[in-house]
């Protein structure tokens, strides 16, 4: 999941601190001819003693990666990055916004890890960025060279211990926080998807309780989950991709379940197989039978969702639910399992009966709970 | 060196002299301008691929753009009136009053050239015979040097003005007329008596002719000279800069006798920090002052104030009913800002803005009432940012 690839041969050769301008040079020519204008400190007092970031770091000891978060995106949503394996938390890394990489105004304490942290996220953006004439004398400001919506990910290599870690590992428990991974060759449509929380009083309480309760904590938690994205394309292009492209309630359910198709199916060759290894102690009839109860989606989603456990899991349920009891008075399932394939009977097969009741409907709210839902079970598999 | 014309510049109420000399005599004070002068801006380095073919083009005898210079006397110094016969005499004298307001990179290559042809006799006489014009003001104010500054460089770095600016006033850094300028080496908090930091007011000074609270980035020139030119109509040798530190020092004393002594109290000692626990740590903060400074541009723009000078009598009458909960409330909605704004100083910039809009215009309930302008001030950036 590299970001971008270096083409230039532009370096930062020094930051000015009078100027707030990160200076560039050929690496071949040696000549400074571009700045950056952006404010960052690098110099403060911590328990009365004088501390400077290093900036004589190699840039290649670090990895930065761009997400766009339509829910945590301010100033001060900025985390340290915890990696779970196992007991162990380890941080490995910081969650920035881009405008909190810039130091004007910023009356915070001087943290030098934490600044040290922006700096070679400021160094890794101004060097990867494409400049269109490498050759011109040309003066930017940082803001210039990435979407202000951005949201960094800069990891630390030496902090992380597993050389088979990759932070594309980690795309759904960052999701469910919020954070899509935001290629330069996509458009960042998820930001228009909470549009309708001003005047959806349900939609703003689910996003509080969702993400917004995490602003004010120092770090985030995540954990990898390979078995899904590893095993399907489909799964891959949806983190990698496709959720920060389609801000349509729908269409990102239709994109979402197809996680579930790819689940299922593999539950149902997998029954199969079982059906096939035991065939020659069983009937025709018995081997029909069973075969017809293992292809069943409905039991093979509620035999995923039985086996995993998370906090939101009854109230995703208990939402689902009512919304199906909206058009059908007399619906008594119970299961999570149930109630996530009874949504997706409704509204792929019966859409029509949400649009006649109300053609203004706002799935808003029940897709983020379906989101959520579904995150947690390509987590599962691999943190059962 | 010969005076070729005097002009009168009506626009700056100064006069503009177009003189032509040689790049010998030129450089018999440019020098000084540039090694005595900390007024004047710095090398631009990132352009010597550009001058370098200035340079070619001198040593064959080119014409280059004329460069403007300014008489820009400090504070303490007068100049008597300028005449046809006094004119090069004075310019030659004038010393580091005499400020490059367009030119100053092809002076560098000039001086440069200098240097590096200083051996090759016979180019090096003809480069310092080479003609070149000199245009020079003389009764400019500061805001007519800004003016022109701004209408003469435009394709300078992101930051220029700023720098010009900073340029202009930094006779002031030390303070005037009673107030104490701390700079940016010193790093300590202003004490309210009459103290500011430099970096803070030139903040407001800008957000004042821009009439934006934001800090400069990219900024509109066209809109800067425009807002400038409204701002100066009334009388363009009136001293902005001194004006607003004046008036917003006044502010800041009213609220402080009005204070009943307000200190913010933290409910619990791990409550997070707050904007300030004083008056003085709440008004002395660059965002108070930047949008003050774009408050009474957008006040005196929409003829809601005759000037910057009727703060003055304004402040004296503002009122406040409930010191503690209207500063407490302040502080509330800093927070507020502090953990959901997308840009913190900016959004707390705009917050004062409104702040100090709704203090000052009739048409608003919290007119000299500092309750209901605060609430207002919230009401207003809500609106604007709908989170």
């Amino acid at each position: 999941m590299a970001d971008q690839e270096r083409i230039n041969n532009l370096t930062v050769s020094r930051y000015d601190s009078d100027q707030n301008l990160f200076y560039l040079k050929d690496s071949e020519t040696n000549i400074e001819n571009k700045t950056v204008y952006c404010s960052i400190k690098l110099k403060g007092r911590v328990n009365d003693l004088d501390r400077t970031v290093n900036t004589n770091l190699e840039l290649s000891d670090y990895e930065v990666f761009r997400f766009i978060n339509p829910y945590l995106n301010a100033q001060s949503d900025l985390f340290k990055l915890k990696l779970s394996s196992g007991n162990n938390d380890r941080t490995i890394g910081y969650i920035i916004p881009f405008n909190a990489l810039d130091d004007s105004d910023n009356n915070d304490d001087f943290d030098e890890s934490k600044q040290a942290y922006k700096y070679y996220c400021i160094k890794y953006i101004i060097e990867n960025y494409v400049f269109q004439d490498p050759n011109s004398t040309e003066s930017l400001t940082l803001s210039e060279l990435t979407d202000q919506n951005s949201i960094f990910i800069i990891l630390y290599k030496p902090q992380i211990n597993n050389p088979d870690f990759r932070l594309g590992f980690c795309l759904p428990n960052l999701a469910l926080y919020g954070y899509y991974h935001y290629p330069n060759d996509s458009s960042p449509n998820i930001l228009e998807y909470n549009s309708n929380q001003q005047t959806a009083a349900d939609l703003a309480d689910l996003i509080q309780n969702r993400f917004l309760f995490l602003r004010g904590q120092q770090s985030l938690k995540i954990k990898t989950s390979l078995t899904v994205l590893d095993n399907s394309l489909m799964g891959r292009m949806l983190y990698e991709k496709l959720l920060v492209e389609v801000s349509n309630p729908l269409h990102r359910f239709i994109l979402l379940y197809q996680v579930i198709e790819h689940l299922v199916s593999l539950k149902i060759r997998e029954g199969i197989n079982t059906v096939f290894s035991i065939k020659d102690s069983l009937t025709n009839r018995e081997v029909l039978e069973k075969i017809h109860e293992k292809s069943s989606a409905r039991a093979c989603i509620n035999s995923i969702l039985n086996n995993i456990n998370f906090n939101e899991k009854d109230e995703i349920k208990n939402v689902l639910k009512d919304f199906i009891s909206e058009y059908n008075s007399n619906y008594e399932k119970e299961t999570p399992g149930d109630c996530l394939y009874d949504i997706r009977n409704l509204l792929f097969h019966d859409y029509k009966s949400i649009l006649e009741k109300n053609a203004d409907t706002d799935l808003t709210s029940l897709v983020i709970q379906c989101e959520t839902l579904i995150h947690h079970i390509i987590i599962s598999i691999d943190n059962p | 060196m010969r005076r070729l014309t005097s002009t009168e510049d009506k626009k700056i109420a100064a006069t503009n002299h177009l003189l032509e000399m040689t790049i010998g005599e030129y450089l018999t004070f440019a020098n000084d301008i540039i090694t005595n002068n900390d007024l004047q801006r710095k090398r631009v380095k990132t352009a010597s691929r550009t001058y370098a073919l200035l340079k070619d083009d001198l040593k064959t005898g080119c014409v280059i753009p004329p460069i403007v210079l300014a008489i820009f006397p400090r504070e303490e110094r007068t100049y008597n009136e300028f005449n046809s016969d006094n004119l090069i005499d004075k310019i030659l004298t004038a010393g580091n009053d005499l400020i490059i307001l367009d030119g100053l990179q092809r002076t560098f290559t000039i001086l440069d050239l200098a240097s590096e042809t200083a051996q090759q006799q016979e180019l090096y006489q003809n480069i310092m015979d080479l003609k070149i014009r000199i245009e020079v003001y003389t009764g400019i104010s500061k805001v007519g040097v800004l003016y022109r500054m701004l209408t003469l460089n435009t394709g300078q770095n992101p930051m220029s003005t700023r720098h010009q600016v900073e340029m202009l006033y930094s006779d002031y850094k030390n303070g005037f007329d009673g107030f104490v300028f701390i700079t940016e080496a010193q790093d300590r908090v202003p004490s309210g008596e009459n103290e500011f930091r430099f970096s803070d007011v030139l903040d407001c000074f800008l957000s004042y002719i821009t009439g934006d609270y934001l800090p400069l980035d990219r900024e509109d020139l066209i809109k800067i000279i425009k807002n400038l030119e409204n701002l100066t109509k009334d009388d363009k040798q009136k001293d902005i800069f001194r004006l607003l530190v004046k008036t917003y020092n006044d502010v800041r004393l009213k609220l402080n006798s009005l204070s009943n002594n307000w200190r913010y109290q933290l409910a619990t000692p791990n409550d997070r920090k707050p904007f300030g626990f004083t008056v003085n740590d709440l008004f002395s903060k660059v965002q108070s002052l930047a949008g003050y400074g774009s408050a009474l541009s957008f006040l005196i723009n929409k003829n809601l104030i005759d000037s910057i000078d009727t703060i003055t009598e304004l402040t004296n009458s503002v009122t406040i009913e409930d010191p503690i909960a209207t500063f407490d409330e302040i502080i509330k909605n800093l927070d507020f800002i502090q953990i959901n704004a997308k840009k913190i100083g900016n959004e707390q910039r705009m917050y004062f803005y409104y702040l100090y809009r709704n203090l000052f215009n009739s048409a608003n309930d919290g007119y000299l009432n500092l309750d209901v302008a605060v609430q207002q001030a919230f009401t207003f950036y809500r609106g604007n940012t709908l989170y």
